[in-house]
């Protein structure tokens, strides 16, 4: 298979893009180690399939598209080790109850309480269906346009537009359950 | 009142969506990408081997396998049985009687 042969230009790609790789799969796994991980599997699949790109789209574009991809790729692993958990959240898929809750991640400058609702927010973004939580998070989280938005998950702006206005709907939901 | 602290607390965490802090690579990203990038690059087993150890083909060979060993064993087995048949009629047809009056078996060359 072919491959990006020039290692200097590689390693551009890489300095321009890994801040925001790692912050995208950061909004999908929740978990920093993790995130690093995957952002990595990113560039390698990058790298060792470069000749795929046939320039259709941008190249931010593909790797934002390979950035969701490989982070639900670890998701998918995730969940079939955890078939017990699997379960519980079938039962349970409309509420955010305490005990998932899981530790808060380390943030510099961020009070107690906020990492709390942020946790508290993660998990309620864990439940609302994928295409939803893929629009709000490239939006939210990447602060990417709805241009951009439509390009990586190959749909129209209106759909998306849809998408992130359900996914404030279903979060709004969750949380005020979580909260009563 | 409940309804609406609940509301006002959903709305507040809600809210955090359009300030979430980003979070950047590590300092040794790139260090670790290349080493990963060499490993895998250094690593290329041959196809014929990588193919050759997938789980499904290999467990179809070793099936494969093992129904060629049956079937072969049965056709020794059963070629040996057809050969002792044969001799034993060719002895009975010839020579009906041994000396004792007992068939003559062939394989152990004792009497029956």
């Amino acid at each position: 298979m072919k491959n990006l042969g020039n290692r200097d230009f590689f390693r551009n790609l890489v300095d321009e893009y890994k801040d925001k790789v790692v912050n995208t799969c950061y909004g999908f796994l929740h978990n920093f180690e993790d995130a690093e991980d995957t952002a990595q599997e990113v560039f390698i699949e990058i790298y060792l399939s470069y000749e795929k790109f046939k320039g259709k789209s941008t190249i931010s574009t593909w790797i934002y598209r390979i950035a969701v991809n490989k982070s639900f790729d670890f998701l998918r692993k995730q969940n079939s080790k955890k078939r017990i958990n699997l379960f519980k959240n079938i039962l349970n898929i409309d509420t955010i109850e305490q005990k998932d809750i899981k530790s808060v991640e380390e943030y510099p400058l961020i009070n107690i309480e906020q990492k709390e609702r942020e946790t508290v927010l993660f998990q309620a973004l864990d439940k609302i269906p994928v295409n939803q939580r893929i629009a709000i998070t490239l939006s939210k989280l990447e602060n990417l346009s709805i241009r951009e938005i439509a390009k990586i998950m190959d749909t129209t702006e209106s759909a998306v537009e849809s998408l992130i206005f359900r996914a404030k709907t279903s979060l709004k939901k969750l949380l005020e359950k979580y909260y009563c | 009142m409940k309804g609406n602290n609940n509301k006002y607390e959903a709305e507040k965490t809600l809210i955090l969506l359009d300030s979430i802090s980003k979070v950047n690579a590590g300092p040794f990203f790139q260090t670790r990408l290349d080493v990963k990038l060499e490993a895998i690059l250094n690593n290329k087993t041959p196809f014929i081997w990588r193919f050759s150890l997938k789980p499904a083909l290999l467990i179809s060979l070793i099936t494969i396998n093992v129904i060629i060993s049956i079937s072969y064993l049965s056709s020794v087995k059963s070629y040996y049985a057809l050969r002792e048949n044969t001799l034993q009629t060719m002895v009975k047809n010839y020579f009906p009687q041994t000396s004792n009056g007992n068939l003559y078996n062939l394989q152990t060359k004792e009497g029956i």
